[in-house]
């Protein structure tokens, strides 16, 4: 909240479920939980700290909830509070989720809620909240998915391990796979329609791929999980395999498994995956200082155990905590919102209210937000069935040297004004619109930190024998 | 009591995408292989002229129903077998509305093809086997055998797996001998299939309902029947080659659509099976047991209803068919299309497709894209006065499937030259007449 609240702006994706949310367009959307409780706040309140608040408070749960899973795996108050507390500055989970509102941190809220929930569900009260959870959960976000992915590699595990499964656990998990996948056909039964196969790569178009499945190298994705977590939490995956026998660890491992592979084959966008598995290491990391303080202990330097953990923890925020402000500071460079804030003004106080913009689809949900005016294409591609078609043709009208080709395309979308900001220029390689000046279709209308054209109205394009 | 319950449920299920079809106002029969039998001319490849003989000679409400009533036929059939088999009646009951509910069921009991008389055929053989009545069998599953490569592959193998695990004779072994020959000599040529062309994300999607597919399986389902596959694994070593057998046959449906028929019934089974071991658990969460099996219920209902709609909205609609009646009575002239659309564009229109699925040369198929990719216009008008092309018919299939921009070829040149007059256009067709003369 501190650093939140040192910015004017949410952060850029951010306005695309604010505006969804407004527009009470929840129908159309999976994720419908979310925003009906995100509309509830917003009815209550439209102030930028509530709204902010709103946007932290599920994130800042979700570490309390990998105090309470650490806590059932370590029995150790101490290290669950460590592990919980490292995992909230954990580099890609603290730089990527700080200042976002997003369906995701309800959705990773619910995915660890669930999980301790059915870690205690052997106990009475705990089947029946984990039943009414696992249903918000599977109406709330399509990480129950995954989640349910996750339940069959945890039973497979125990399977192989010969590990004795309990009956209501067992129970539970076949109501959670088929409830979950019920609703999930459910929800996204249009989208399955439209989309066909693409649905498993989120419909994106194949020009934005890389943006959404970077491949980063191996020693950022390090830095992202903040290394030792990383190293711990391997250590305690091999020693819970092969070693000793934990039907608890052994489910926490199936969700790392699950994630690595996800990550690896591209079927869960890299950041998601990357702070799951950040997560998921910071849980094993509360195990693993019990069991070096057991090992320690056993050793000639008994003495100095606490030294040697005081040592550890020093290198853990040196890491950890530098990383994550290094990589905050740059995702707030790369925003958005900074760039083009002046020239949606702009457009907000001089554009007519049924003007359509064109910019490219990151930028699309920032233009409705602050100026309310219809865009091209906002980058929500699954609920858009063309989402190729017209990133091509966006990607043309920018990148084409003809006049009569720009002006066929933007009558084709209606569209009346051209956002060419310093994002646009850096994605598609381009200094300026090569066409404007040439022709008597486009005149200048705003210039600042980005520039807005105007199109004339009466530009057509006509076949002439 | 609850027994006419549950039959009258599922009767309502089946006719389900038939009745919103009709209160959509379209009464056009769905699908196209019905219009090849009606045209009489192009029969599709996998199929019996004796069939486009009977189709063509029923009248027009026949048809409509004809799906519908050979599927409550094979329902008559599949209890007359799961009885034969000895079926408990729980079980029994199950295996009906899992069978009911599949969307492959809605399938069959909507589209008129060649499963709307393979599929009974088949259950009166195979119920005549169980009975042990051969020279019966024989007659229905050799009527199948002949359709299809396929049907006769799978009608060898029943016969093994009968003759391994029910009854052993010299006779089964004859008609074991009988179906391998008749495969050899009628379907050889179909050995020499072109698997370059299979498209395993094509396979995929119309292995499912949900993704669209006319003749798949829901996901739910499929879901139930692999946790099905794993509680009969305990009977693996003593029904080992049957594993075998209906995995096989499981998987090859995913190649081969006409298998469908048969994996439904494996489906089906493997449904019936989980459903009752789960039904006969002793669940430690007794609560939890009326909400598993509700959800269950809820799951492979609601694929089924969904199923329902995709149906009663197959092609050809009622624009399209408006479109296709706006030039039965223009002066004569070749159709230029998409050649899937070629039989029912034929039958509604009275005018001649340029292609429909027939296999053609390669000059003519070079020249048949070319009209639909070049942006010459007179390279497009000499190509389509060569084939007496008087009509294009644009559908928005073929905007998506053809042509990746609208400023491209053909869907540039019929929207920017004064050769092609528009004679109408709605969300589902436009049509186009080309005008020669004007040609410059």
């Amino acid at each position: 909240m501190f650093f939140s609240l040192q910015i004017p702006f949410l952060s850029d994706d951010s306005y695309l479920h604010l505006e969804t949310s407004l527009e009470g367009g929840s129908a159309k959307t999976a994720n419908f939980v979310f925003y009906y409780f995100l509309a509830f706040i917003l009815f209550l309140s439209k102030n930028a700290v509530v709204i902010k608040l709103f946007s932290n408070i599920f994130f800042a749960l979700t570490s309390v909830m990998i105090y309470f899973i650490a806590l059932r795996l370590s029995k150790h108050r101490a290290f669950s509070f460590i592990a919980a507390l490292i995992s909230g500055f954990l580099p890609i989970f603290f730089s990527k989720t700080f200042n976002s509102l997003t369906p995701l941190s309800f959705g990773l809220f619910l995915l660890f809620f669930n999980i301790y929930a059915y870690l205690k569900s052997d106990k009475k009260p705990w089947n029946i909240i984990y039943v009414i959870s696992f249903v918000i959960f599977s109406f709330s976000h399509w990480l129950v998915i995954v989640y349910i992915l996750g339940l069959a590699v945890y039973h497979l595990l125990l399977r192989i391990e010969g590990i004795k499964q309990e009956k209501s656990e067992t129970e539970l998990s076949l109501f959670s796979i088929f409830f979950g996948l019920w609703a999930q056909i459910l929800l996204y039964k249009k989208v399955l329609l439209l989309h066909g196969i693409n649905v498993l790569t989120f419909n994106l178009p194949a020009k934005l791929f890389s943006t959404y499945f970077p491949a980063y190298s191996f020693s950022t994705i390090m830095t992202f999980l903040g290394i030792i977590p990383f190293i711990a939490g391997l250590y305690i995956i091999y020693k819970y395999s092969f070693e000793k026998k934990g039907r608890e660890i052994t489910f926490v491992i199936s969700f790392i498994a699950l994630f690595a592979l996800l990550f690896w084959l591209n079927f869960c966008f890299t950041d998601i995956a990357l702070i799951l598995l950040g997560l998921f290491f910071c849980i094993l990391l509360a195990r693993w200082f019990v069991d070096f303080i057991q090992f320690v202990k056993k050793t000639k330097s008994a003495k100095y155990v606490y030294l040697f953990l005081f040592m550890i923890l020093i290198l853990i925020a040196g890491i950890v905590i530098p990383a994550s402000l290094y990589y905050t500071n740059l995702n707030l460079k790369e925003s958005k919102a900074y760039k083009v804030f002046d020239s949606l003004e702009w457009i907000k106080y001089n554009a007519p209210g049924d003007a359509v913009i064109l910019s490219l689809p990151e930028e699309g949900p920032l233009i409705t937000f602050f100026t309310g005016r219809n865009v091209v294409m906002t980058n929500d591609f699954f609920n858009n069935p063309d989402a190729d078609k017209k990133l091509d043709d966006i990607y043309r009208i920018y990148k084409t040297r003809f006049a009569t080709e720009a002006v066929e395309l933007l009558n084709k979308y209606k569209v009346s004004y051209i956002l060419f900001s310093d994002n646009t220029k850096k994605e598609l390689g381009i200094d300026d619109l090569q066409y404007v000046d040439s022709s008597w279709c486009f005149s200048l209308g705003y210039e600042g930190n980005s520039k807005v054209y105007v199109k004339n109205p009466d530009c057509r394009l006509r076949v002439v024998k | 009591m609850k027994k006419v319950a549950l039959y009258l449920f599922i009767i309502v299920l089946l006719v389900l995408p038939l009745l919103l079809r009709v209160t959509d106002a379209n009464l056009t029969l769905p699908g196209d292989d019905v219009y090849a039998y009606l045209l009489q001319e192009h029969v599709p490849g996998e199929t019996l002229p004796v069939l486009g003989n009977i189709i063509h000679n029923l009248p027009f409400i026949v048809l409509l129903f004809l799906p519908f009533a050979s599927i409550l036929i094979s329902f008559f059939l599949v209890m007359k077998i799961l009885k034969e088999l000895g079926i408990k009646k729980i079980y029994f009951f199950v295996f009906i509305l899992v069978f009911a509910l599949s969307p492959l069921t809605h399938s069959l009991a909507f589209f008129i093809d060649s499963n709307t008389f393979i599929f009974p055929f088949f259950l009166l053989g195979f119920f005549f086997l169980l009975r042990k009545n051969l020279f019966l069998a024989a007659i229905p599953l050799i009527f199948t055998s002949l359709i299809s490569p396929a049907h006769a592959v799978f009608n060898i193998f029943l016969v093994l797996i009968i003759k391994k695990y029910w009854f052993n004779s010299k006779k089964i072994n004859f008609l074991a001998v009988l179906f391998g020959l008749m495969f050899l000599l009628i379907h050889l040529r179909s050995l020499f299939l072109n698997f370059a062309d299979i498209n395993l994300q094509d396979i995929f999607i119309g292995f499912f309902s949900e993704f669209g597919s006319y003749f798949g399986f829901g996901i739910f389902e499929v879901f139930l029947a692999i946790f099905g596959f794993f509680a009969l694994m305990k009977f693996k070593k003593q029904y080992y080659s049957l594993f075998w057998f209906c995995g096989f046959v499981i998987l090859a449906s995913f190649f081969l659509p006409n298998l469908r028929i048969y994996s439904l019934l494996i489906i089906s089974f493997l449904n019936m099976t989980f459903l009752c071991y789960l039904y006969k658990w002793k669940w430690s969460l007794n609560w939890l047991k009326s909400l598993f099996f509700l959800t269950i219920f809820c799951g492979l209902l609601f694929a089924n209803l969904s199923n329902a709609v995709t149906l009663s909205k197959a092609p050809p609609s009622l624009e399209f068919v408006q479109g296709l009646d706006l030039i039965s009575g223009a002066p004569p002239g070749l159709i230029l299309t998409l050649q899937d659309y070629g039989d029912f564009v034929e039958f509604y229109s009275g005018k001649k497709p340029l292609l429909r699925q027939e296999e053609v040369s390669s000059g003519f198929f070079s020249d048949y894209l070319n009209m639909f990719y070049s942006t010459e216009l007179s390279e497009t008008l000499d190509i389509m006065k060569k084939y007496y092309i008087k009509y294009v018919v644009i559908t928005p299939e073929m905007k998506e499937k053809l042509w990746k921009r609208d400023d491209y070829g053909l869907i540039f040149l019929l929207n920017h030259s004064k050769c092609f007059k528009n004679l109408l256009s709605n969300d589902k067709v436009s049509v186009w007449e080309v005008d020669y003369a004007r040609e410059v």
